[in-house]
């Protein structure tokens, strides 16, 4: 019992959409946050509901979605899909480039890719932050999800 | 310019239907309070209160000034929605509230345990426990922390598009990006703002309140943290 839902409401500011996982949380990788307003949200007044994951795509697969480039390196996502439902979304291919370091009370910025975190075996479920990674997670799990023509 | 919201359940035993009703009841909750307390809708409660045409401010409306009341004392004003240009705007707190309110409808609803995720504020139910990722500032494809939230989190920064951070004192603004993990997400949101914008000061406010972690990261790329924060999970 493993899907997602996305809702995207239409307003000038707010809330204007609303995407959900569900299932357990040992089960679901990266959350989805993000749709991109800019091109997925209707400026008008209407509301619209769209329900990926209605099992016409495939039963089973396993898609990475296009590598996205930044000036600071590569994103892409990867997503689970059993029983016509997705079932894992999780950030691929990312490096490190810094562990933390520590001066007395001043710290130098962790920065914390992918694989370290899967090394780690640390999981996470959502970000809080900025909002235009958030929708590169969105545009790349789109493009994985068209890769299977799972729409 | 919006906000997405997400949601992460676990719905235990509930059947599917029943979680499908309480996420449309929640996302219905989330856009009830968008109507009331958008800033960009003219005909928002919030919008004709800023207009002076509101004589008796609802049951939420007045929830709302308390609570900003109360963030405000609590931050020594450096979260101030009455020093907002165009006048009062609570947008600093009305999101994770918000948040928290659709949370609620979950929780009374059944689930077992649920995330909710309003533009970077996220609270959790009680008594469960996710790992949360801390965008980093500068590195897009990276984080700068992952931090254990078994209540709330929020992340205030200057790099963030559309969000305008002020300076109730008239100064700089002393972060590029704050977090707040701990309490309840309406005030955690609020403190992120305010920890942005007061930078060491706040984070001292912060290290002596219970329950609140918190660090920021200043424009030349320096973090500053309480002396309990930890900034990954094992």
């Amino acid at each position: 019992m493993k899907r997602i839902l996305t809702l995207l409401g239409a307003t000038a500011a707010g809330f204007t959409s609303v995407v959900a996982l569900y299932g357990s949380p040992t089960k679901t990788g990266v959350l989805l946050k993000a749709a991109t307003p800019t091109t997925a949200v209707p400026t008008g007044g209407s509301t619209t509901t769209t329900t990926i994951a209605t099992g016409t795509g495939p039963a089973n697969a396993t898609a990475v979605g296009p590598v996205e480039n930044y000036s600071y390196g590569q994103l892409a996502v990867k997503v689970v899909i059993a029983g016509h439902r997705i079932v894992d979304l999780r950030v691929q291919g990312l490096q490190t480039l810094d562990a933390y370091s520590t001066q007395l009370e001043q710290y130098v910025v962790p920065i914390l890719k992918t694989e370290v975190l899967k090394a780690q075996g640390i999981r996470i479920n959502a970000i809080t932050g900025a909002t235009y990674t958030s929708e590169a997670y969105a545009y790349s799990i789109q493009g994985a999800l068209d890769k299977l023509r799972f729409k | 310019m919006g906000t997405v919201v997400s949601f992460l359940v676990d719905p235990g035993d509930l059947p599917d239907e029943h979680v499908d009703a309480l996420l449309d009841a929640a996302a219905a909750e989330l856009h009830r309070l968008d109507e009331r307390f958008s800033t960009w809708k003219p005909n928002s409660e919030l919008s004709r209160f800023r207009r002076g045409e509101v004589a008796t401010p609802s049951a939420l409306l007045d929830e709302v000034i308390a609570r900003c009341e109360d963030a405000r004392d609590v931050t020594q004003g450096f979260f101030d929605p009455w020093a907002m240009a165009g006048g009062f705007d609570p947008t600093g707190l009305v999101k994770g509230w918000a948040a928290q309110r659709a949370l609620a409808v979950l929780a009374e609803g059944g689930v077992a345990s649920a995330l909710v995720n309003a533009g970077g504020d996220v609270c959790v139910t009680p008594g469960s426990s996710y790992d949360v990722g801390v965008q980093h500032p500068r590195e897009r494809d990276a984080l700068c922390a992952v931090v254990r939230v078994d209540s709330s989190a929020a992340t205030s920064g200057t790099y963030e598009r559309g969000e305008h951070l002020v300076n109730p004192f008239g100064g700089e603004v002393a972060a590029v990006s704050a977090t707040v993990v701990g309490g309840d997400l309406a005030l955690t949101d609020a403190l992120a703002t305010a920890l942005a914008v007061g930078g060491h000061e706040v984070l001292s406010l912060l290290d002596d309140l219970a329950g609140l972690e918190a660090f920021y990261i200043t424009p030349g790329g320096v973090l500053y943290k309480t002396a309990g924060m930890r900034l990954g999970v094992d």
